[in-house]
C-alpha cells in the first residue's frame, strides 16, 4: 500500500468489535470528506482503527467515536 | 502525524518472514511482531492495515523478487529449450540462495492465503511467460497444452530436485546434490515430452 507525503494514517485503540459497531463506525467516517479509507483490525487485541486521512482532525474523529459509545485512545508509540 | 521510515518497515517485513517460517502464520501477531522488530504495534499499522494485508504484501514483495531473479537475460523469442534452461538455472539459484523466502512462498501457496495471492501476481511476468509459450508453440518446439499440464511438466521437476538438494537427502535418504549435470539430463526428458 504506497502512500503518498499528503496522506496521514491516525491509528486508534479501540473496542469495536461486531459487525454491528462497524456499521455504526462507518456511518460515522463514512461522511467525513477528509478521510479518504479506514479499516479495523478486529483481529488484533486493541482493536486497531486505522484511517488514512488528508488533514483530518484527530482530536474531532476521536470524540466522534468516543460520543458514538466506544473507546478511542491513541495507540501509543 | 507518524511519518514513514524505510529502515523500520524493512525491520518489521525481515522479521516478519522469519517469524512465519518458525512458526507459521499463527505464530504472527502484531505485538509479538512488534517486539521482535524493535517498533511499536503502532508503527506497524502506518504500513499495513493488518495482519492479513502484511501476509499479502510480504507475498508480493517475495514474488517480485523471485520472478525479477527469473527473467535475468531472458528474451520469449528464445527457442524453447535454450528458454527453459536458463529459466531453470535463474530459478534453482534464487532459491538456493532465498531459502526462507521460498519456504514463506512455499507456506503461502499451502494455505487459505493462495487464492487471494494468485490473483495478485505480476501481470508483466504471466506476460513474458506467456509469450515464451506462445512463442515455442509457432515455432513447433513445444505441444499446445492446458496451462496446468504445461508447468507441472515443464517447472516440477526442478523444483522437486531443488527441494532434494536443499534437504540434502534424495528419495534413498542418501546425500544429494543438484549439480549441473543432473540439471540437464532432467531439463533434457522435459523438453523432449513437450515436444510435438
Amino acid at each position: 500500500m504506497k502512500i503518498d507525503n499528503a496522506i496521514d494514517i491516525l491509528i486508534f485503540k479501540t473496542n469495536i468489535e461486531t459487525e454491528h459497531d462497524l456499521n455504526k463506525i462507518a456511518s460515522l467516517l463514512n461522511t467525513e470528506n477528509r478521510i479518504r479509507k479506514w479499516s479495523v483490525d478486529r483481529q488484533d487485541i486493541d482493536h486497531v482503527l486505522r484511517i488514512e486521512s488528508e488533514g483530518a482532525d484527530q482530536t474531532k474523529i476521536k470524540e466522534k467515536i468516543a460520543y458514538a459509545g466506544f473507546l478511542c485512545e491513541d495507540l501509543m508509540d | 502525524m507518524r511519518t514513514r521510515d524505510e529502515s523500520k518497515e524493512l525491520a518489521i517485513r525481515q522479521k516478519a518472514i522469519e517469524m512465519i517460517v518458525k512458526k507459521g502464520f499463527d505464530g504472527l501477531s502484531m505485538q509479538k511482531l512488534a517486539k521482535a522488530a524493535n517498533v511499536s504495534p503502532a508503527t506497524i499499522y502506518i504500513y499495513f492495515k493488518d495482519r492479513d494485508d502484511l501476509i499479502i504484501q510480504l507475498w508480493m514483495t517475495e514474488m517480485e523478487k523471485m520472478s525479477t531473479a527469473s527473467v535475468l537475460g531472458f528474451d520469449p523469442s528464445m527457442s524453447f529449450e535454450d528458454g527453459l534452461r536458463l529459466q531453470w538455472m535463474n530459478r534453482a539459484k534464487y532459491c538456493m540462495e532465498n531459502q526462507q523466502s521460498m519456504h514463506f512462498i512455499e507456506q503461502i501457496r499451502n494455505s487459505p492465503y493462495d487464492a487471494v495471492c494468485t490473483k495478485k501476481m505480476d501481470k508483466n511476468f504471466l506476460t513474458l511467460m506467456r509469450n515464451f509459450v506462445h512463442n515455442a508453440i509457432e515455432k513447433k518446439e513445444l505441444t499446445p497444452l492446458p496451462v496446468e499440464v504445461y508447468w507441472s511438466i515443464a517447472f516440477s521437476p526442478l523444483y522437486q530436485l531443488v527441494k532434494f538438494h536443499m534437504s540434502g537427502r534424495g528419495r534413498n535418504g542418501e546425500k544429494f546434490v543438484l549439480d549441473e549435470k543432473i540439471m540437464n539430463q532432467t531439463l533434457q526428458l522435459v523438453v523432449k515430452a513437450l515436444k510435438p
